[in-house]
């Protein structure tokens, strides 16, 4: 399993577990974290995968591995929501909402609404975990230019070519005038 | 070299972690922009359209709004801004949060080059603009000072604002590491060169 995925699915398990918490509407306070889950679950993906990664990380990594950290993550809590939703909750307390809200149950499909609402979901935990993906390289990376640490050594120059008998210096050919390479 | 780079053959750098990176057409990158740009638009949109379309009886659309915002946000009514007599699908500091980062994507071809947009900004930029966030809640928290939707949003805008540096340069970054997708865009920039 390569490094990046593997980083992934820790991090996307991470956005999951947490998030999957969040469904359940007896537990409220967590809801109020599960924005900074999805971004921290995409850092830690970050993280994980700075650590093993033998060259610096750039922050299209970040990106690719916080996608895929929040894809999977979003899946699992898409999975535990309708889990959720048509096993564990009560459908009356959804249906007080409903009709809070002003709308008639009888008329207003459940399984839509839940549907609707676990995509909507889904697109944001994406997209924060793609910014925690991001942020966690920026955060993290000290080794390359994405982070403040030090830079790179350069290249090592190039192998001379042709460099004729040793000893023999390389001389640059005359200029004219024009201050252009004579003929 | 540099013409050859800029025809989109690789690149020998020494930076790239796993894959080679390709010098991307111009138009790729006003591309990736314009698209991150849109979405950004579409879901910033979405927070105003959910108070505004409980104001005009769509209670349907409202209610999946505000449901799929629940998830992100605590949705406190007094913490919110109101539009049509009804609060936005998230609070002060999200909705700071969201349009500032909006407001940082659109204006980022101002500010940066796309073409020049690698490497990120420097991480203390991330953490002096967090700062302000952090001060005004833990302020707050330990009864120090009250803060205010205006003081949340500001401090929101400006995180959000900075956090789009970082992010459309990755996105962009995407797009160099991903030889497949920008290949046969640089084939025809090949040929028309």
């Amino acid at each position: 399993m390569s490094n990046r995925l593997r980083a992934s699915l820790i991090g996307g398990a991470v956005i999951g577990g947490l998030s999957a918490v969040t469904v359940i509407p007896q537990i409220p306070f967590v809801r109020l974290a599960c924005c900074i889950w999805a971004i921290l679950g995409g850092a830690l993906a970050a993280y994980l995968f700075i650590k093993k990664s033998p060259v610096p990380a750039r922050v299209g990594d970040g990106a690719i591995i916080g996608l895929l950290a929040g894809v999977v993550g979003a899946l699992i809590a898409f999975a535990a929501l309708l889990l959720v939703s048509f096993y564990v909750t009560d459908r009356s307390l959804y249906e007080d909402q409903i009709r809070r809200a002003g709308m008639d149950p009888e008329h207003f499909s459940y399984g839509l609404i839940i549907f609707l609402v676990g995509l909507l979901s889904m697109i944001v935990q994406i997209a924060l975990s793609l910014v925690g993906g991001i942020i966690g390289v920026a955060l993290f990376e000290s080794r390359g230019i994405d982070g403040s640490g030090t830079p790179p050594p350069p290249p090592p120059p190039p192998a001379p070519v042709d460099a004729g008998p040793p000893g023999e210096a390389y001389a640059p050919p005359p200029l004219d005038q024009s201050g252009q390479e004579a003929p | 070299m540099r013409d050859e780079e800029k025809r989109g053959r690789l690149s020998s750098t020494s930076l790239t972690s796993s894959t080679s990176a390709f010098i991307p057409h111009p138009s790729s990158l006003v591309v990736v922009w314009s698209i991150t740009a849109l979405l950004t638009l579409a879901f910033v949109s979405l927070i105003v359209i959910a108070p505004m379309a409980l104001a005009h009886g769509h209670n349907s659309a409202a209610f999946v709004l505000y449901k799929s915002f629940e998830k992100f946000c605590h949705q406190i009514p007094e913490r919110s801004f109101y539009v049509d007599g009804h609060p936005l699908a998230v609070c002060a500091r999200c909705t700071g949060i969201y349009f500032g980062f909006a407001a940082g994507v659109l204006f980022y071809p101002v500010v940066r080059s796309l073409a020049q947009s690698y490497p990120a900004p420097a991480r203390r930029w991330l953490l002096i603009a967090l700062a302000p966030a952090v001060l005004d809640f833990a302020l707050d928290y330990l009864g120090i000072w009250q803060n205010t939707r205006l003081t949340r949003s500001l401090s929101g805008a400006l995180l959000g604002s900075v956090v789009a540096f970082y992010v459309v340069p990755a996105l962009l970054d995407m797009i160099r590491m991903s030889p497949g997708w920008s290949r046969s865009r640089e084939t025809k920039y090949e040929q028309e060169v």
